[in-house]
């Protein structure tokens, strides 16, 4: 009896210390948890899915830099941030490094699925939890060989940040950081970047395949409403198409849909950049053309011969022409 | 008649001078000068001067780049993009006190503030867990000023370990700066209300200007508040008819912060290091109110035309003699002079 009586209070002791240990162990795993981020040094949480486009399980693992991108809805502006990805994996896909997005919600499939690196999707949100964002955040994330985090960033940045980030710590040195002189590719060659045909899917190096033309560019800064705003006067262009030799160049920041919605009866041959074109990218940042959407290049064999605001460019139409 | 003569000089002396000081003509007594147009610097935010250097935080490259004076040259950077010891994300606020450089960047969400050698020397760095958004102050001693109103003062002090050392500030109420009809927005806006510029003079007098309240307050070294004086102008009244969102106002710049969207009132405020006058620039139409440092009153106003800059003012800094501020969306870096005239 007084061994039952011994077991039974020895057992209530236990239940009953475990139980406080257990909600001690709780609260502080919970506390911390709920209202820390992730940071530089922190060890990335493992997280699993399918690739959207394969159909193969992606899995963070040890040995290779991983840089990954969360956002809930791939809007203009996150689509545009995985379409540059898209151009840093396809530079850098030899460099040991992993890219990943993470998608809460799934929408404009028809983007999501020329993206080359691994996209998953997060339907209930838990992998969002592990990284602690809250719903709707976007994040970024660059992940050491030893999966420590080098970069945590829980608000919108720029590409050109995370580019930046990540070549420091993969190269330890930046490859681009000054701003070149808006004159000072007047006279060169036309840069060789790839761009993509709009109506033939082909993807080809511009410079390469087009050496004379009146190449419309509208750069990183133009946005979707630019379109709709360009796009009568883009098709007034066409009738001199047998005289004057007139192509259109999107920024990969372009949703493609979105073009082809905007043009889609036009003759002219539309093309998407599937690369940076900093040097054209530049000019809107530069003195001269800053005020400018759209601007119009001459490119005469191969050589940029000169750069003008759309507006210029409609006006000497109307007049000549 | 000699007599009257000499007071009636006198008299029209007294007028000439004054008008010259507090006149319609504010306009035309400074210039602006747009600096640095070097390529290494793309988006510039704020300067600090020590030993003929220009020390210049970069948003666009994350470092600090280090322009030698006499010879408008780089000759040299601090820091790399990054969150480790010594690197910078997105710096702004720069101060260099004792040959030391304390910069605030933006590397986890609350933001920390890194020390450097003004050789380039990695020394520390103070992760913060209240972030002290725009206002961040270092005095002689070296003792970093956060406005952080989640601790329950105007301002928190630590020192270069990152010790706290003091509090100092009450907290305001909406009700207690925009009356009792308020009242009920005490509770929603009680970080925001609270939110400052943050300035310290030669004696380590602080200065805090509210920023969505027309409020100046002036402490001494140790904290005790010395003056409070309410800002008043023209553009100011038409300011604080703006609070909460009573009105669509027109030329402000809306942000959200502690939680509540709200308009700047005050887009900065700094002292003017040869005039040592206090400037506080308000949300309209770039008019800068200036203050004389001792009393709180004020001496002038001044009114930036656009032309003279591009993009929207957003930062005030200062060199030992000169006032720069700096252009958002369409980033620059400009050189405030008074003209030789007056």
């Amino acid at each position: 009896m007084k061994v039952v009586k011994e077991f039974g209070y020895s057992l209530k002791k236990i239940i009953s210390k475990t139980i406080i240990f257990l909600c001690l162990i709780l609260f502080f795993v919970k506390g911390s948890h709920s209202t820390q981020t992730l940071r530089y040094g922190q060890s990335f949480p493992p997280i699993r899915g399918n690739d959207i486009n394969t159909g193969k399980e992606f899995v963070i693992e040890k040995g290779k830099w991983s840089l990954v991108f969360y956002t809930s809805t791939p809007v203009s502006e996150n689509l545009s941030f995985l379409k540059y990805l898209d151009i840093l994996f396809q530079k850098l896909k030899f460099r040991n490094i992993n890219f990943l997005g993470i998608i809460e919600n799934q929408t404009r499939f028809y983007e999501l699925s020329q993206i080359h690196y691994p996209i998953i999707i997060d339907k209930n949100f838990s992998i969002g939890k592990k990284l602690k964002l809250k719903k709707g955040q976007i994040a970024s994330f660059l992940i050491d060989t030893e999966l420590k985090i080098k970069f945590a960033c829980y608000f919108p940045i720029k590409e050109e940040d995370l580019r930046m980030i990540l070549e420091e710590n993969l190269f330890g040195f930046i490859t681009q950081f000054k701003k070149p002189d808006n004159l000072s590719i007047l006279n060169k060659p036309f840069p060789a970047i790839s761009v993509k045909n709009i109506k033939s899917n082909n993807t080809i190096k511009f410079n390469d395949a087009i050496k004379n033309c009146y190449l419309i560019v509208f750069g990183p800064e133009c946005t979707r409403c630019e379109l709709k705003k360009y796009s009568k006067s883009l098709l007034k262009f066409e009738r001199f198409l047998n005289s004057i030799p007139i192509v259109v160049l999107f920024s990969y920041k372009f949703s493609e849909l979105d073009i082809l919605n905007y043009l889609k009866n036009a003759k002219l041959d539309l093309f998407l950049s599937t690369d940076e074109i900093h040097e054209l990218e530049d000019l809107y940042y530069s003195k001269s053309y800053f005020d400018h959407e759209v601007i119009v290049i001459h490119v005469e064999n191969g050589i940029i011969k000169n750069i003008i605001e759309f507006e210029k460019f409609e006006k000497y139409f109307q007049e000549e022409f | 008649m000699v007599e009257f003569k000499k007071n009636f000089a006198f008299f029209l002396f007294v007028i000439i001078y004054s008008s010259l000081i507090y006149g319609e003509s504010q306009i035309d007594i400074f210039k602006v000068q747009k600096v640095f147009e070097f390529p290494e610097i793309i988006e510039p935010r704020c300067v600090a001067e020590y030993d003929g250097k220009y020390y210049i935080t970069d948003h666009s490259t994350h470092r600090i780049i280090i322009v030698n004076k006499e010879r408008n040259k780089v000759v040299g950077y601090i820091g790399k993009p990054g969150q480790g010891a010594g690197e910078l994300f997105r710096p702004t606020y720069i101060f260099i006190k004792n040959r030391k450089i304390y910069v605030f960047d933006y590397a986890h969400e609350k933001g920390r503030v890194q020390i450097f050698s003004t050789d380039g020397k990695f020394l520390g760095q103070i992760p913060l867990s209240f972030e002290p958004w725009m206002g961040f102050s270092v005095n002689s001693k070296g003792e970093i000023l956060l406005n952080q109103p989640q601790k329950k003062s105007i301002m928190s002090v630590y020192d270069e370990n990152g010790k706290f050392i003091k509090s100092i500030g009450k907290l305001k109420q909406v009700s207690e700066i925009y009356g009792n009809n308020f009242s009920s927005l005490n509770n929603t806006y009680r970080f925001a209300v609270n939110r400052v510029y943050l300035d310290v003079d030669r004696e380590d007098n602080i200065y805090s200007v509210f920023i969505f309240a027309p409020i100046i307050q002036k402490y001494d070294s140790n904290g005790n508040l010395i003056k409070e004086v309410r800002i008043r102008g023209k553009e100011m009244e038409e300011i604080v008819g703006y609070f909460p969102k009573t009105h669509k106002p027109t030329g402000l710049v809306k942000t959200g912060i502690d939680g509540v969207l709200v308009y700047y009132f005050i887009k900065f405020a700094i002292i003017e290091p040869k005039s040592n006058t206090l400037w506080v620039l308000t949300g309209k139409d770039d008019y800068f109110y200036i203050y004389n440092l001792n009393t709180l009153e004020k001496i002038d106003e001044l009114y930036l035309d656009y032309s003279l800059y591009k993009g929207g003012i957003f930062y005030l800094s200062r060199g030992d003699g000169e006032l720069f501020f700096s252009t958002v969306l369409k980033p620059g870096l400009y050189k405030l002079e008074m003209a030789k005239n007056k």
